[in-house]
């Protein structure tokens, strides 16, 4: 696998008051994948055109960011110097998983090797992405679509039993993704928050609303959850994984309903589990569904 | 009698997507893409399963795998490029 490298100091732009906003991480780092993509291809993802000269976007069906311990996002702050790896892998010229790795480049290597990633105890924060090559048909649906002026042959193939499209399947049939243990009993009642979509704030170029700004309604969610069960406005927490599938999304004059459910962690009371949903209000379709470990 | 490769490919689609039948049975007449029983996600893993685990190297285009749709129909174009 090539490991492609990338750079960024934290700006406050990337910040919030705890140090690096987890959603705008995952916007720099999808981007990276998606650079990635655009130089593996020979061609940058904006440029890319199925056979009909329709735009083909790439879109995220799956993400999985791991955070070691004292590496979590409030670990990291303003003017910090980033350094982010990207490796892909290929499912022809249809479905691309981005891996990425990130942390202080000062902890970092020069170049990254696949030994750099690891699926169990990783050593640095690390994000996986699944996604899709997809166009938007007369309906506003995404369509599978290859791109017809670009090839992805030079990226590995991703091997079936390692795509993450199983993961995000099984999650819209059973509901779960696998971060909360069952054994981790739900506490107090579901919260519920609405969220309507500001097109302006929430969109990107394809017109869709961003995956990462699912994250960011997801906080407001969590924070509403928590507050409900431990009586308190939760403040200060480490996210140490999130887990994302994506199963549809809405339209930008939509509104959202996100639900939280707290998981308590048995008998590490300083860990919750948080599982969220996202519906869709126009007809009740769950495009969404959540579940991150994280340390008051 | 259906071919070995009919038979392989009944039994990915039987494992791999036997919550979204909804308890209908899936045959190797069974529209698979038309009705929505294979997904997008799921058109690209049964791409990747022809590739990697029956050995045949196929780049249909999406609407070629549509207008097939059903495994019997899928299973002979296969046969047909294997010969």
């Amino acid at each position: 696998m090539t490991w492609h490298p990338y750079e960024l100091t934290v700006g406050l732009p990337h910040t919030n008051y705890r140090g690096l906003s987890e959603p705008r991480l995952l916007m720099e780092a999808c981007h990276v994948f998606w650079q990635a993509l655009g130089h593996e291809a020979g061609k940058p993802v904006s440029g890319m055109r199925n056979a009909e000269g329709l735009p083909v976007y790439a879109t995220i069906f799956y993400i999985d960011a791991a955070l070691p311990p004292a590496k979590s996002f409030d670990a990291f702050h303003l003017d910090d110097a980033l350094k982010f790896f990207v490796g892909l892998r290929a499912v022809r010229n249809l479905s691309v998983e981005g891996r990425v790795i990130w942390d202080l480049a000062s902890e970092l290597p020069d170049a990254a090797t696949d030994a750099l990633w690891s699926a169990e105890e990783p050593a640095h924060p690390q994000i996986r992405f699944g996604s899709m090559l997809a166009t938007r048909d007369a309906a506003n649906n995404l369509k599978l679509t290859p791109p017809a002026n670009a090839r992805l042959d030079a990226i590995p193939p991703l091997p079936l039993a390692e795509n993450p499209s199983q993961i995000t399947r099984a999650a819209q049939e059973t509901g779960k993704l696998g971060v909360v243990p069952d054994s981790w009993p739900a506490v107090g009642s579901p919260s519920e928050t609405l969220h309507t979509i500001d097109s302006d704030r929430d969109t990107n170029a394809a017109g869709l609303v961003y995956f990462a700004n699912y994250v960011a309604f997801m906080e407001l969610a969590e924070r509403t959850a928590w507050s409900a069960v431990a009586g308190e406005r939760i403040g200060q927490r480490r996210v140490s994984r999130r887990r994302v599938a994506y199963f549809g999304n809405a339209a930008s004059d939509d509104h959202l309903r996100i639900t939280a459910t707290v998981h308590a962690g048995g008998q590490q009371t300083s860990i919750v589990g948080i599982r969220s949903r996202i519906s869709r209000a126009a007809d009740d379709k769950l495009i969404a569904l959540s579940e991150a470990l994280i340390e008051r | 009698m259906s071919s070995p490769l009919a038979t392989q490919l009944l039994e990915f689609v039987r494992s791999t997507f036997a919550r979204r039948s909804k308890g209908q049975p899936i045959e190797a007449t069974t529209p698979l893409f038309s009705s929505g029983l294979v997904d997008s996600m799921g058109m690209v893993e049964f791409l990747s399963f022809i590739e990697q685990e029956c050995g045949v190297s196929w780049d249909p285009t999406v609407e070629e795998l549509t207008q097939l749709d059903t495994i019997e129909r899928l299973a002979d174009a296969l046969s047909r490029k294997r010969a």
